[in-house]
């Protein structure tokens, strides 16, 4: 693009562009751009085309502008930036009102060279090559170190925190940038292009972001995150909003990041605060930006989910807009329609301020929902599936196992591609080898853990209608189970529901709690079926509620199928090791907590010191005794990962004391490795152990520990007849536990639902 | 009856309104009044479905007043209302009204230039801004610009039923019936996913508002309080990948 242009124009255009060569044509000068220039330092086009009359497009015009203001628009006075303030220069400097020269003439050939301030505080307010040479060498002025000093809370470095003491302006402008919380909060990116839109005259050297926010952004309402904007704290907070800039910038800071308040409209930072539970004075935002650094946790907003650094500068653009909504109230032909409307209505009461503007994809109460809902497509394996598993976790349960057995089932009638295994509660997936190993996982707790409940409960919702989901099982998950309590009504005129129960907890008063109290009323006409692993559950749901035999069919015992990694003892050739002979073992494995009555447990090995008891577990709801370790005959063996990797060639009897339960996995691993039990008489159990007394407690023995000293006594005296009953008992419950058998049971009620 | 392509009907929906009526048929004639200053011709019809004494008896008087046709359904169901009032109108275009809202005067004489360019279109105010019970305003999203996604849908309603559209619009995809009982609702949202999943396409009109009060608590809040959900829609299956 070539201009040709006068001598004094030629001048002016070389206080921008230095390097700008000129040829010389007769008394006029013809210069020559080769690049498109659309943005020029220290020329703020759309101010200048505003005031000159002048329809301005970027795109071809910036060039035309410049030249057009050089010649004309320097006649009119025009100052092509706001930032630079006439009566503040004119004052500050007495020569140049003597001389009669136009301020920024001044400024713009000598001034800004000679260091001269176009301003009280945006001192970077000059050419571009005037900026790249200050920030070569630059240093903090006392503005900038008494505002550092003011927020040296925020910083987490000692030794920047030291250095802003004493002022030493090198060492800090050296940590400064290395300080953790500027790491995370202050996004070079973000600045960036808030300068840009906001003012387009301020040139930024390379790098030099954050020292710019410091010696100029500050007072500015230019923004750095997404997760503060001036404007928005200001007007959100009618105790902030006489506030300077400044002042803004220190009470966030300082205060509200850690009161979490919203500093923008894009994160509810006190929501995000309260549902990860953090800590009094906590600051979300930086807890998020942590996590999302670290871990590459995603961060949810109103806007759209952050699960990437770089999507913080489309959040913060989101956020402008959202801004510029909120200022579109205040517009001539809104503000005439409304004063209209108000003539025949009062109440509508025109007054802006105060009022939440909501836009879909921007800060729409349905947002959090939406941006969940997309992160879980976006995570599908498929789209439709016809089965859907909810499961809260898979850690070492019954219920887990069960649950793997289940889905064998399932994916055999469906087809492997057909069933989605959903984690509804939690992410740990610790024994995928219990399931069938190509059916599709998902981790819906990953991409809905931020969210409350209501939205947590629809999302699953979304889900199950989004992948067009005809069946849905419900193995433990307390997120599907509060979704058939909420949505079970519509769910179950689109797809079969059916749950699976394992057994009513107990309060510490002794009182039934748990699923079957919880849901099984509310959610019983919704439901296919219930599956249930012992007939005494059934038998207590339907006594509580008189159900009919109609209604009672509804309730299907599954026998939980036995394990088919266990070796069974067919001949105890063990008992020949001199191990087995040398001390008597009972085992026991379980969570140390009291439902498993581990108290029991420490009190029978008291009484039986003689005998070797070989412990697995850990506490987990409840803390366990302090003095186990003072019980010689306790050997505590840490956690297991399988029941087949336990030492069962050194066990004379299992012990099991739980108070109550359902059919416990354990007691069907211990039945078919063939090993005799002495068990408390709860839930499934005495079904398990019907025709052998000599293994089950009574149940009005069920605390007693004499009673189950007595059956061990006995047992580990006469290990062969011990080992013959054990061996009977693991006929009975290979038989009664047969996988096949299971699954058939559940393809029928399948069929029967069909 | 020969239809005028560019006449409009303007249905106002009463129910148990009362003297709040009076606002809303104010700012209804005052749109007419823009509109046909723009050369629309409108006719105006109060409809009271299951209406209670006070508001059917006041709305009864304003009409003969106003020469405004009253019409008294039975259905206690607001898409069946409108569902009847698209087949009697003898329009080519229909614009909803509830009885204690209100519109901006320039919302019929603005939407109709937008309505007139595509028959596919179905035109919502740039805004609803909430009054009485609640100070919030809903910006509404175009659905041709930029930053609508369609599946907002699955998750949020992006308008209501408050537009303007053809007739054909309506009688093609009529409102689904109010059952709460089934545990659905939303009819409106419903209606909003039907016709994108048809292919019509949701407009706005710049500076038009729809004034909407918030009385105690209105039918979208009573269904969120009442776990209800959309009807099935093709929009809620999750896209093929």
């Amino acid at each position: 693009m070539q201009f040709n242009v006068s001598n004094d124009t030629l001048r002016i255009a070389k206080s921008f562009f230095p390097e700008l060569q000129a040829i010389k044509d007769g008394k006029n000068w013809n210069v020559k751009f080769n690049n498109k220039i659309t943005h020029i330092p220290l020329f703020d086009s759309e101010l200048v085309a505003s005031q000159i009359g002048e329809s301005f497009n970027s795109e071809a015009g910036t060039l035309e502008l410049f030249f057009l203001w050089i010649d004309a628009g320097r006649e009119q006075e025009i100052i092509p930036t706001r930032l630079f303030d006439e009566k503040f220069y004119l004052a500050r400097n007495p020569d140049v009102q003597k001389s009669n020269m136009w301020a920024f003439d001044h400024f713009l050939l000598f001034g800004a060279e000679e260091n001269r301030l176009p301003n009280s505080k945006t001192p970077d307010c000059a050419p571009e090559q005037v900026i790249e040479m200050r920030y070569q060498d630059a240093t903090l002025s006392e503005s900038d170190l008494g505002f550092l000093k003011s927020i040296i809370g925020f910083f987490k470095r000692q030794d920047v925190k030291l250095a802003i003491q004493q002022g030493d302006s090198r060492e800090i402008l050296t940590k400064l940038p290395e300080d953790e919380n500027v790491l995370l909060l202050f996004n070079a990116n973000v600045y960036r292009k808030s300068i840009a839109s906001q003012h387009p005259e301020l040139h930024i050297p390379e790098g030099k972001e954050f020292l710019h926010w410091i010696r100029n952004g500050r007072h500015l309402e230019a923004a750095f995150t997404p997760f503060f904007s001036i404007r928005h704290y200001r007007n959100t907070y009618s105790d902030l909003q006489k506030l300077s800039n400044e002042g803004l910038h220190q009470h966030f800071l300082n205060h509200g990041l850690y009161e979490n308040r919203n500093g923008s409209s894009v994160f509810n930072a006190g929501q995000y605060a309260n549902i990860n539970r953090l800590k009094n004075r906590s600051s979300a935002v930086l807890f998020a930006l942590k996590k999302l650094q670290d871990e590459g946790t995603p961060i949810p907003t109103r806007a759209l989910t952050i699960n990437h650094k770089s999507k913080l500068e489309h959040l913060a653009e989101l956020g402008q807009q959202a801004e510029l909504m909120a200022e579109r109230l205040q517009s001539p032909e809104i503000r005439a329609q409304v004063k209209k409307a108000e003539a025949y209505e009062p109440r509508i009461d025109f007054r802006p301020q105060g009022r939440q503007v909501l836009c879909p994809q921007l800060n729409h109460p349905a947002d959090d929902l939406h941006s969940a809902d997309q992160l879980i497509y976006n995570n599908l394996a498929k789209t439709r599936y016809k089965a859907l598993m909810l499961i809260p976790h898979c850690r070492m349960s019954g219920a887990a196992r069960v649950s793997g057995a289940l889905a064998h089932v399932l994916a055999k009638h469906f087809g492997d591609e057909n069933i989605c295994i959903v984690t509804t509660d939690g992410t740990a997936f610790e024994h995928p080898e219990w399931f069938p190993e190509n059916v599709d996982i998902l981790d819906l707790h990953k991409y809905t853990a931020h969210l409350d409940r209501d939205f947590k409960i629809q999302a699953l919702v979304l889900l199950l209608r989004g992948v067009n989901a005809q069946h849905i099982y419900n193995v433990n998950s307390r997120l599907g189970w509060e979704t058939i309590h909420s949505y079970g009504k519509q769910l179950s005129t689109l797809c079969s529901i059916n749950s699976y129960m394992f057994c009513s907890d107990r309060t510490e008063s002794g009182q039934r709690t748990g699923y079957p109290q919880e849901f099984f009323t509310s959610t019983f006409f919704y439901h296919e079926h219930f599956f249930v692993d012992n007939l005494q559950l059934k038998k207590e749901l339907v006594q509580d509620h008189l159900l009919t035999k109609k209604f009672a069919d509804k309730i299907v015992v599954l026998n939980t199928p036995t394990s088919q990694q266990i070796s069974v003892a067919a001949e105890p050739g063990w008992k020949l090791s001199k191990l087995w002979n040398r001390k008597k073992r009972v085992f026991w494995a379980g969570r140390f907590d009291r439902q498993k009555n581990f108290n029991l447990l420490v009190e029978i090995a008291k009484n039986m010191p003689d005998i070797e008891f070989w412990v697995w577990g850990k506490p987990v709801l409840d803390s366990a005794p302090k003095d186990i370790s003072e019980i010689k005959n306790i050997k505590l063996l840490g956690e297991y990962g399988d029941f087949s990797e336990l030492p069962l060639e050194s066990c004379h009897v299992w012990l099991y004391t739980s108070l109550w339960d359902g059919t416990p996995t354990i007691i069907l691993d211990v039945a078919t490795a063939g090993i005799p039990v002495v068990a408390s008489p709860t839930g499934g159990i005495p079904e398990l152990l019907d025709g052998f007394p000599e293994f089950l407690v009574s149940e009005t023995d069920l605390l007693n520990p004499n009673a189950y000293i007595s059956r061990i006594r006995s047992l580990v005296d006469n290990s062969d007849g011990a080992f013959e009953r054990a061996h009977e008992l693991q006929s009975r419950v290979t038989q009664l536990h047969d996988a096949v058998a299971f699954g058939e049971a559940i393809i029928e009620t399948i069929n029967l639902g069909a | 009856m020969q239809r005028n392509r560019s006449d409009i009907s303007l249905i106002i929906t009463a129910h148990n309104e009362g003297l709040l009526l009076g606002a809303t048929i104010n700012s209804a004639l005052a749109a007419a009044k823009e509109a046909q200053s723009q050369g629309f011709v409108t006719e105006t019809t109060i409809y009271l479905d299951r209406a209670d004494r006070p508001t059917s008896e006041f709305a009864r008087t304003l009409a003969k007043d106003l020469d405004i046709p009253v019409i008294e359904t039975d259905f206690g169901d607001q898409g069946k209302v409108r569902n009847l009032a698209c087949q009697t109108a003898s329009t080519g275009y229909i614009a909803f009204l509830d009885g204690d809202d209100l519109w901006s005067e320039n919302w019929i004489s603005l939407a109709m230039q937008i309505a007139l360019k595509n028959k596919m279109y179905i035109v919502h105010p740039e805004m609803n801004w909430f009054f009485g019970g609640s100070n919030n305003i809903l910006l509404k999203v175009d659905q041709e610009s930029e930053s609508f996604d369609p599946s907002f849908l699955r998750a949020g309603n992006p308008w209501d039923a408050l537009c303007l559209a053809h007739r054909d619009t309506y009688l093609a995809t009529p409102y689904c019936n109010r059952d709460i009982a089934t545990g659905f609702a939303y009819e409106d949202w419903h209606w909003n996913c039907e016709t994108v999943a048809k292919g019509y396409v949701h407009k706005v009109a710049k500076g038009t508002i729809h004034f909407k009060r918030r009385r105690e608590i209105s039918q979208n809040t009573q269904a969120t309080s009442r776990k209800v959900l959309i009807r099935d829609t093709p929009l809620l299956l999750y896209p093929e990948k």
